[in-house]
């Protein structure tokens, strides 16, 4: 089995549903991540921050086989200061042309010494 | 501009529910949102409306087609000695008789469409209702006659969006108005980012002078430090643009309301002062200390004070740890007699937040729809109170609309408009502007027995930690001395929703008025018609009035297809004074509700392609939204989404459509002092393999304006 058609079968395994066991872990744990195609190839990540004064950036996309791992930045408001309490979706977008033709889009959020993995997702034919 | 044509219009557009259809499905184990796997595309249809309601008010008299009324019935008063059933004829049947009012039924009315089911307003049963009475009020015997209009359980805001704010009746604000909507001695401080004062839903005589308390200019963003103006100029909070919250939270505590446009306030008449304390990257102790203290009318850095201190003072702002400064700050401003009020935070966490966990400041925390904690609200003890703040993940109501809390919003090109939003900073001007309304009550109150009244008097939220208990603003203001004359029928919660699942449900009703006579005679009405509901009322003390009763609701699925149905309960009651209240079901069949996003409704010039006028609302089952003006000419009406958020609406993988259709798009003519309904068309979700983003739509690409 070739890395490109195994990795296209994680996808899919992790899109069966809550019963299927991923094979990769996903192991972030902090605030809800989305993830959304658009109908140009690129995707969009939403990172829901619970208040107001957070920040999220593409550090890179790198590609190994059929996967694009996207990693973020995500940054907290400054411990000292105070932010409005409200929840604040902050979308970053990847263009197609980063994503080339990768059949799995991964994504990662860095958050000072943590880097966990949020999202798995097949990217649609 | 005599080429101006005033449009107060709302324009409906009607869409089934869409799914949010680019989240893709992953498994379980991860922090990472579980979402549905991409559905096929899908087509919604739509109906535009583009009603005047004061023209269509003088051409059917004094009959208003746009109020809620049994629809094809029509109620007159018969000179002595005239026989009902004589006025009775081809199209009118005689209902009932009784002494000088007789009650008639329309035949035209009645079969046709009512609006609830997406009639236009023209066509609709209402407005056939309001033709018949004004014939029927024509003929010889009869004195007069109107449409049987259905009278408000407690007092409705005529605003134009006062539907969609689910958390007022969830507050029991409605109840509360029937007593007082404020008074224009009670002042509310709003701690944030400023205020877009130039949003239409506000009222520039409720502003008192505030300031802006930001001292640092970087971060101030207005070219200078601390200054009198406290507009806000943006605090550039994401990549996308200003937060403007505190327009948002201003306007949930004092909007103009009961003013025919936009949203419902809180309190109808406070005065609200701004203070200007969070900019870019947020606030520091020292500006919001000052602002308190400017508030609470004690010396601080600016160096004036303001004529009347503020009676509350609201604060959705947080940060972690303890600040001993800003406690103090508050802990003078509560000793100045000033009652402070603050969100309890959004880290789904236990911990403290300052500085709502201050003993000085009032803490609340937020609840969702259901009136349970929403997810992202804190629960540390310090936590007060509850009120809605609102889950966006959810539409829990069914209306098409995330469960936010809707209010008014600005951005950073000037323009401004009405936003869902959810957090504790929600939350607490919620429980700000009731606290108004209780000082309006009983000016006398100090801002102690303010918070005793605000804590003594609460409704049960759902499971919500530390015993905790949610803002009841109809308690609040009875207790402060507030009465009204009559019965006041109650029924809790105000919302059902069964969910993809449950089968039962219970609500609590009955007479929430102490002093006054018990409300008996109840009968239930579900409208509109639902065969799956069953709605049973039980009096735990037969023939005695309604006193804490229950309302057993039993929902059956079967044979129902996949989607989302609802209905309204009315409780009706004889002999009270309004005479009814009702709360509204939901049930789901099969796969659980999506999300909305925003569609921008563009009218376009037919020979330039430039856009002219846009608004944008919300994709959902059913929305409005306003032109405030258009000018005379024609133009072609398109919508779509902008999920890529590149300016142009219906690329590749986004909502869109035309008028009528896409394959045969026709101009729109708007013409002076003349209405334009039945604009009536679909929006499609492209999809388009192998092409290239963006244009194509028409041979053309429409740009939103910024």
């Amino acid at each position: 089995m070739s890395a490109r058609v195994r990795v296209a079968l994680l996808g899919l395994a992790a899109c069966a549903g809550p019963a299927a066991e991923p094979p990769v872990a996903l192991d972030w744990r902090g605030a809800p991540v989305h993830l959304r195609h658009l109908g140009d190839g690129g995707v969009e990540v939403e990172f829901v921050a619970p208040t107001a004064g957070h920040a999220l950036a593409l550090r890179d996309v790198v590609r190994v086989g059929a996967q694009a791992t996207t990693t973020f930045v995500h940054t907290a408001p400054d411990p000292a200061a105070f932010v409005a309490q409200v929840v604040t979706p902050l979308r970053v977008a990847v263009p197609a042309d980063r994503l080339g033709d990768a059949a799995v889009v991964a994504v990662r959020i860095v958050e000072g010494e943590r880097d966990a993995l949020a999202i798995l997702a097949a990217r649609p034919r | 501009m005599s080429n101006v044509v005033p449009m107060p219009a709302s324009v409906r557009l009607v869409l089934p529910l869409l799914a949010f259809a680019c989240f893709p499905a992953c498994g379980g184990g991860g922090g990472g949102e579980t979402p549905p796997p991409p559905p096929p595309p899908s087509e919604q249809t739509g109906a535009l409306r583009l009603p005047a309601a004061g023209t269509q008010a003088a051409a059917a008299g004094a009959h208003r087609a746009d109020l809620p009324m049994r629809t094809g019935e029509v109620v007159a008063w018969v000179d002595p000695g005239v026989d009902a059933d004589q006025l009775a004829g081809s199209d009118l049947e005689l209902v009932e008789a009784g002494g000088p009012i007789a009650v008639f039924r329309s035949m035209t009315a009645a079969s046709r469409l009512s609006q609830r089911a997406g009639a236009p307003l023209a066509d609709s049963s209402e407005q056939a209702t309001c033709d018949a009475a004004t014939a029927l009020a024509a003929r010889p015997g009869v004195l007069c006659a109107q449409p049987n209009y259905l009278l408000q359980a407690t007092r409705q805001p005529n605003d134009t969006h006062f539907g969609k704010q689910w958390h007022y009746p969830q507050a029991k604000l409605p109840q509360a108005w029937d007593i007082t909507v404020g008074s224009a001695n009670v002042v509310v401080a709003v701690l944030d980012t400023g205020i877009k004062a130039a949003h239409p839903d506000f009222d520039p005589a409720r502003f008192v002078p505030g300031f802006d308390m930001i001292s640092d200019p970087a971060v101030a963003g207005d070219g200078n430090g601390r200054d009198a103006n406290p507009e806000d100029v943006g605090d550039l909070a994401t990549p996308r643009g200003s937060s403007f919250h505190g327009t948002h939270v201003a306007g949930t505590i004092g909007a103009r309301s009961d003013n025919g446009a936009g949203i419902a306030g809180v309190d109808w008449n406070c005065k609200l002062m701004h203070l200007r304390v969070l900019g870019r990257g947020g606030g520091s102790v020292s500006d919001i200390a000052n602002g308190i203290r400017f508030a609470a009318g004690l010396s601080n850095a600016s160096g004036t004070v303001p004529a009347q201190r503020a009676d509350i003072v609201n604060m959705s702002l947080g940060g972690p740890g303890a600040s001993p400064v800003l406690e103090q700050a508050c802990n003078a401003a509560r000793d100045a007699g000033v009652l402070l009020v603050a969100a309890a935070g959004n880290d789904n966490s236990n911990q403290p937040n300052s500085p709502a966990s201050f003993d000085s400041v009032l803490s609340v925390g937020a609840v969702d729809l259901l009136g349970a904690r929403a997810p992202y609200s804190n629960f540390h003890v310090s936590v007060d109170l509850w009120a809605p703040g609102g889950d966006m993940t959810q539409d829990r109501n069914g209306d098409g609309f995330a469960d936010g809390v809707l209010s008014c919003m600005a951005d950073d090109q000037g323009a401004t408009f009405f936003k869902f939003e959810n957090g504790t900073s929600m939350a607490s001007p919620h429980v700000a502007g009731i606290a108004a309304l209780v000082k309006a009550a009983n000016p006398s109150l100090t801002a102690a027995q303010l918070r005793a009244i605000l804590l003594g008097n609460t409704q049960a939220g759902v499971g919500l930690p530390n015993s905790g208990r949610m803002v009841d603003a109809l308690a609040a203001v009875q207790a402060a001395g507030g009465t009204a004359t009559g019965p006041i029928l109650v029924a809790t919660p105000s919302t059902i929703d069964f969910g993809a699942a449950s089968t039962t449900a219970t609500v609590v009703c009955g007479n929430a008025n102490a002093t006054a006579s018990s409300a008996t005679g109840a009968q239930l009405q579900v409208s509109p018609a639902a065969p799956w509901l069953l709605p049973v009322l039980s009096e735990t003390v037969a023939n005695n009035g309604l006193t804490n009763d229950t309302i057993a609701l039993t929902a059956n699925r079967t044979g129902l297809a996949p989607g989302v149905y609802q209905t309204r309960v009315t409780l009706v009651c004889a002999g009270v004074s309004p005479p009814e209240v009702a709360f509204d079901v939901r049930l789901q069949v099969g796969e659980a509700s999506p999300v909305s996003d925003e569609v921008f409704v563009l009218l376009v010039d037919p020979l330039t392609f430039e856009t002219a006028f846009q608004t944008s609302a919300f994709a959902a089952q059913e929305f409005e939204w306003q032109f405030g003006s258009v000018d005379a000419g024609s133009y072609l009406l398109v919508a779509g989404t902008d999920r890529d958020n590149d300016g142009e609406i219906g690329d590749d993988g986004e909502l869109f459509g035309a008028w009528p259709n896409l394959d045969d798009v026709l101009p729109v003519d708007v013409v002076a002092g003349q209405d334009v309904a039945g604009l009536d068309f679909s929006l499609q979700d492209f999809v388009v393999v192998g092409q290239s983003a963006g244009g194509g739509r028409l041979g053309r690409v429409f740009r939103r304006l910024p």
